[in-house]
């Protein structure tokens, strides 16, 4: 009897598991893409800078939004370490001072989506790795788009570079690869994503070349390199070109030692590493602070952000009038 | 005595035991109702996305195909148990068969392979970085990961072979003496074969905690995809597969299929090995 | 002929036998010597009590390990409270409870459950822990000390169930038969006298599942948020670092060579110092239950000689 009962009650409950297992699935796989529709048009397209105005009330919500801003503003930032950590906090001011109350993440992906799915969430990625799912703000009144990037209005902008030694310069792979790079089949293949950082590139005439790179360095950068490597392993049949995105720091360490033949680095050198470093500038790019996509906002200042990333602990209130 | 004998002098439950009774079968459905979820929610999450274009046999960047980190994921358990396999039952065997009972050296590498057992991955993973990777200069490579699992799984095997050598009978050693043969004969023609399908359960087990290990690889191999054309060369395997997809947000259809075929992969060797493992012990006794 | 080549034999598997013993002197000579100078550099105290950790500041860099020494521990205790309590009736209940249908279903879903590897149990928290609790508690986000805490609890969960029943089981029967046979019943007998006989047992279990807890990585990097920030114990909400995630998270960064990387590997050296401190009093746990068991052997076969 007891038996009978027992087997009953566990079935019974599989199938309301089953059932709330189903239920789960839904409702978590629907990013509620209904008041993403109402937000503002997304601003990384639209080049028109704001108008002038007081920054303070530049940050004017709409009224249909029913964001809360009396609510606290989760912050996101790369590891110590991150190249585009480096480019913001030296071009934001935030300096050494970012917060330790800011939600550390490792990866440009991983990064948008906190902002997807968070809209009290603010952060920054390279804005070649803006998409729909999260919405670039101004920064002073000026939008990240290419052409602010190219002609240098948008403040947060910086460069991509590729660096190698001179041992590994020698090798004739490298040095065909980094004029693939800056051809101008190399720097079409980038232009939609990207801001070519090479005003008159020439045509790369592939020279069959064999043998294996491999490229290390910043995870910004690294979904352009995927994208020249599987193009230029396409050229070149007997190459083979290993992309590690591992981060800004440890590809430059990797390429100075020889682990690997090429560093990727989302920001400038510094000194130390120029010692034994030579670079090329493979695109321009700019640190887009992000909000999700429910969120107003539509920009902020320099200080502002700077305020939010120091302190941390921030409501919307405090920087939104 | 047995229990259907004793049942009918078992008191009647009191308000206590109803409370009792209860908070025992709520824990036990809590458990197993986690354990269907979680397993349930991402199979159903991940099966219509194993689509042919995540088994494609060149990776790019747009289909994130799992068949290099599969293939690295073959390469890995495959040298790794070349690695630890030998070294486990060897101790094994020298533990069972000859050391002599109690000895020092026996509680020395007792308490070592228990230390081994207990070590978290990530420490593994700091050693080989510091030792293989740096060290002895192998660079970040598939045979400086092999090295580092190799050691991780030696407990695994140790313990397993140990525990087969032991429930093979003395009387079987006792006839392989008694018919001349050597130790060294007894321990290849009698004792091992038969202590074969316990030893081969636990390398099975040992094969799922390779397949599953992330922590102590993420350093040593890198996280490059690429076909595992040499041992010396990076790579990505199975797990670290799924990290990546899932930490990087972008490809969460394809991190939930390759979580799928991980996920069949090391469930399906454990119930291999716990098969192997029941009849081994049912054809013993 | 054959003399010498069972004596090679011997020597060749006294050899295997020594390696594990050669891995355990390597892993500690080598994370010793590379993590106890940065420690010494830093300052013994001012890294093991050093509440900033900027290892890559411009001017001063910073290396205290506490907030990720209490990160761990508080992400750990969290586990225990949420899992073992439910790991320990479910263990009562396989072992005592389980009618034999139901036993013949929970006992391989929890053999599966132990075989899931580590990063499926980060991505379930990612895609199904951390919403829920951002949506439910109104949190900042969702990465905090209590979703770490969640996953950990259920990764421990087949560890303490798995021993703490092979220890119920190891009980003997005699005690539940003398309980019954004094009037009590079932659950009475189960709770008060098998389970109080088993305790050194099932908190092996437990101390077990601690060092599982304590050295947990990737689920933990995936849900915890990782901020370097000292938290309170209650502080359930917000973000948290554990030494793991530290490790794991900083490692690639650090330059070889360099006190960044050192203090890394001493906060492994850390880790590797509290496992060690778990493993022992497990395996002290563990003797503690073989001793009673030996007595209760004893006093069970003396008892059993009269009537016999």
């Amino acid at each position: 009897m007891k038996k009978r009962v027992s087997i009953i009650l566990v079935c019974a409950f599989a199938i309301i598991m089953l059932a709330a297992c189903a239920d789960e699935g839904t409702t978590v796989a629907d990013p509620t893409p209904a008041p993403a529709a109402e937000a503002t048009p997304a601003p990384a397209a639209d080049p028109t800078p704001t108008p002038e105005a007081p920054p303070a009330e530049e940050t004017n919500p709409s009224d249909e939004s029913d964001f809360d801003f009396d609510r606290p503003i989760a912050v996101f930032t790369r590891e110590d370490g991150s190249g585009t950590r480096d480019a913001f906090v030296d071009a934001t001011g935030v300096g050494d001072d970012m917060s330790v109350e800011a939600g550390v993440l490792t990866s440009t992906g991983a990064i948008r989506t906190a902002v997807a799915e968070n809209e009290l969430a603010i952060s920054y990625v390279s804005v070649g790795s803006l998409n729909d799912e999260v919405r670039a703000i101004a920064i002073d009144g000026v939008y990240p788009s290419h052409d602010t990037v190219r002609d240098g209005s948008f403040p947060l902008s910086r460069r991509f570079l590729l660096a190698f030694t001179e041992e590994s310069f020698a090798d004739p792979l490298v040095q065909d690869f980094l004029d693939f790079v800056l051809s101008v089949e190399g720097q079409e293949l980038l232009a939609g994503s990207w801001t070519p950082a090479v005003a008159n590139p020439v045509a790369f005439t592939p020279s069959d070349l064999s043998g294996s790179l491999t490229i290390s360095g910043s995870t910004s950068v690294a979904p352009a390199m995927d994208l020249l490597a599987e193009a230029y392993m396409a050229l070149n049949e007997n190459v083979q070109i290993d992309v590690m995105s591992t981060g800004t720091g440890t590809g430059l360490e990797q390429a100075a030692t020889g682990v690997a033949d090429i560093g990727m680095a989302s920001r400038e050198l510094r000194e130390g590493e120029l010692e034994n470093l030579d670079y090329i500038a493979m695109l321009l790019d700019g640190v887009a602070v992000i909000v999700n996509v429910e969120n107003p906002l539509q920009g902020l200042t320099m200080d502002q952000v700077r305020e939010i990333f120091v302190t941390g602990t921030l409501r919307w209130s405090d920087v939104v009038s | 005595m047995d229990m259907v004998k004793i049942k009918k002098f078992i008191r009647k439950k009191k308000p206590a035991d109803w409370i009792r009774f209860f908070v025992m079968w709520l824990s036990a459905i809590i458990t197993v109702f986690i354990l269907l979820f979680m397993v349930g929610f991402i199979v159903i999450r991940g099966v219509p996305h194993l689509t042919p274009s995540i088994f494609s046999p060149t990776w790019t960047t747009a289909n994130q195909s799992l068949l290099p980190a599969l293939f690295t994921t073959i390469v890995m358990v495959l040298v790794t148990l070349a690695i630890a396999v030998p070294f486990g039952v060897f101790t094994a065997i020298y533990l069972v068969e000859y050391a002599p009972r109690g000895s020092k050296v026996v509680r020395i590498i007792r308490t070592t392979t228990e230390t081994l057992a207990g070590i978290p991955s990530i420490v593994y993973g700091l050693f080989g970085y510091i030792f293989f990777t740096i060290w002895l200069g192998w660079g970040i490579s598939l045979i400086a990961g092999c090295f580092t699992l190799a050691i991780m799984l030696l407990p695994i095997i140790m313990r397993t072979t140990e525990e087969s050598l032991k429930s093979i009978p003395d009387s079987y050693r006792e006839g392989a003496f008694s018919l001349g043969a050597g130790r060294l004969r007894t321990v290849f023609r009698v004792t091992l074969p038969s202590a074969m399908p316990g030893i081969f359960a636990g390398v099975i087990l040992g094969v799922g905690r390779i397949v599953g290990e992330t922590a102590a690889l993420i350093f040593t191999i890198g996280n490059v995809v690429r076909m595992p054309d040499s041992l010396l060369a990076p790579g990505r395997t199975l797990s670290l597969h799924v990290f990546t997809l899932a930490n990087e947000g972008m490809f969460v259809d394809q991190a939930y299929a390759t979580a799928v075929v991980l996920l069949a992969l090391v469930l399906g060797l454990n119930a291999l090995s716990t098969t192997i493992e029941r009849r081994f012990r049912q054809r013993l006794q | 002929m054959l003399k010498f080549r069972e004596t090679t034999m011997r020597i060749v598997f006294l050899i295997a036998a020594l390696a594990s013993v050669a891995a355990v002197v390597l892993i500690c000579v080598f994370l010793f010597a590379q993590g106890l100078p940065a420690m010494g550099e830093v300052g013994i105290l001012d890294f093991l009590l050093g509440e900033r950790w900027q290892p890559l500041h411009r001017e001063t860099p910073v290396f205290g390990v506490l907030p990720f020494i209490l990160g761990s521990i508080y992400v750990t205790v969290g586990a225990i409270i949420l899992g073992v309590p439910i790991g320990i009736f479910t263990a009562i209940f396989m072992a005592k409870m389980c009618p034999k249908s139901i036993y013949g279903f929970v006992k391989p879903a929890l053999n599966l459950l132990a075989g899931i590897p580590s990063v499926v149990y980060g991505f379930f928290g990612m895609m199904v822990v951390v919403p829920i609790l951002f949506d439910t508690f109104d949190m900042v986000d969702g990465r905090s000390m209590l979703a770490a805490s969640i996953i950990l609890g259920i990764m421990i969960l087949p560890t303490v169930i798995t021993i703490a029943e092979t220890n119920l089981r190891a009980v003997p029967q005699e005690l539940y038969e003398g309980a019954v046979a004094l009037g009590a019943s079932h659950e009475r007998a189960v709770f008060k006298v098998i389970f109080p006989a088993a305790r050194s047992g099932v908190m092996a279990a437990v101390v077990l599942g601690v060092g599982r807890a304590i050295g947990e990585t990737m689920a933990v990097t995936m849900v915890a948020g990782n901020q370097p920030a000292m938290r309170m114990p209650y502080e359930l909400f917000r973000g948290i670092r554990t030494m793991t995630a530290n490790i794991v998270m900083e490692m690639g960064y650090s330059q070889v060579g360099s006190l960044h990387q050192g203090a890394l590997i001493a906060t492994g050296v850390v880790l590797f110092v509290f496992v060690l401190i778990i493993n022992t009093l497990f395996s002290m746990l563990n003797k503690e239950k073989n001793i009673k068991d030996d007595m209760k052997k004893e006093a069970a076969e003396t008892a059993a000689e009269p009537t016999s």
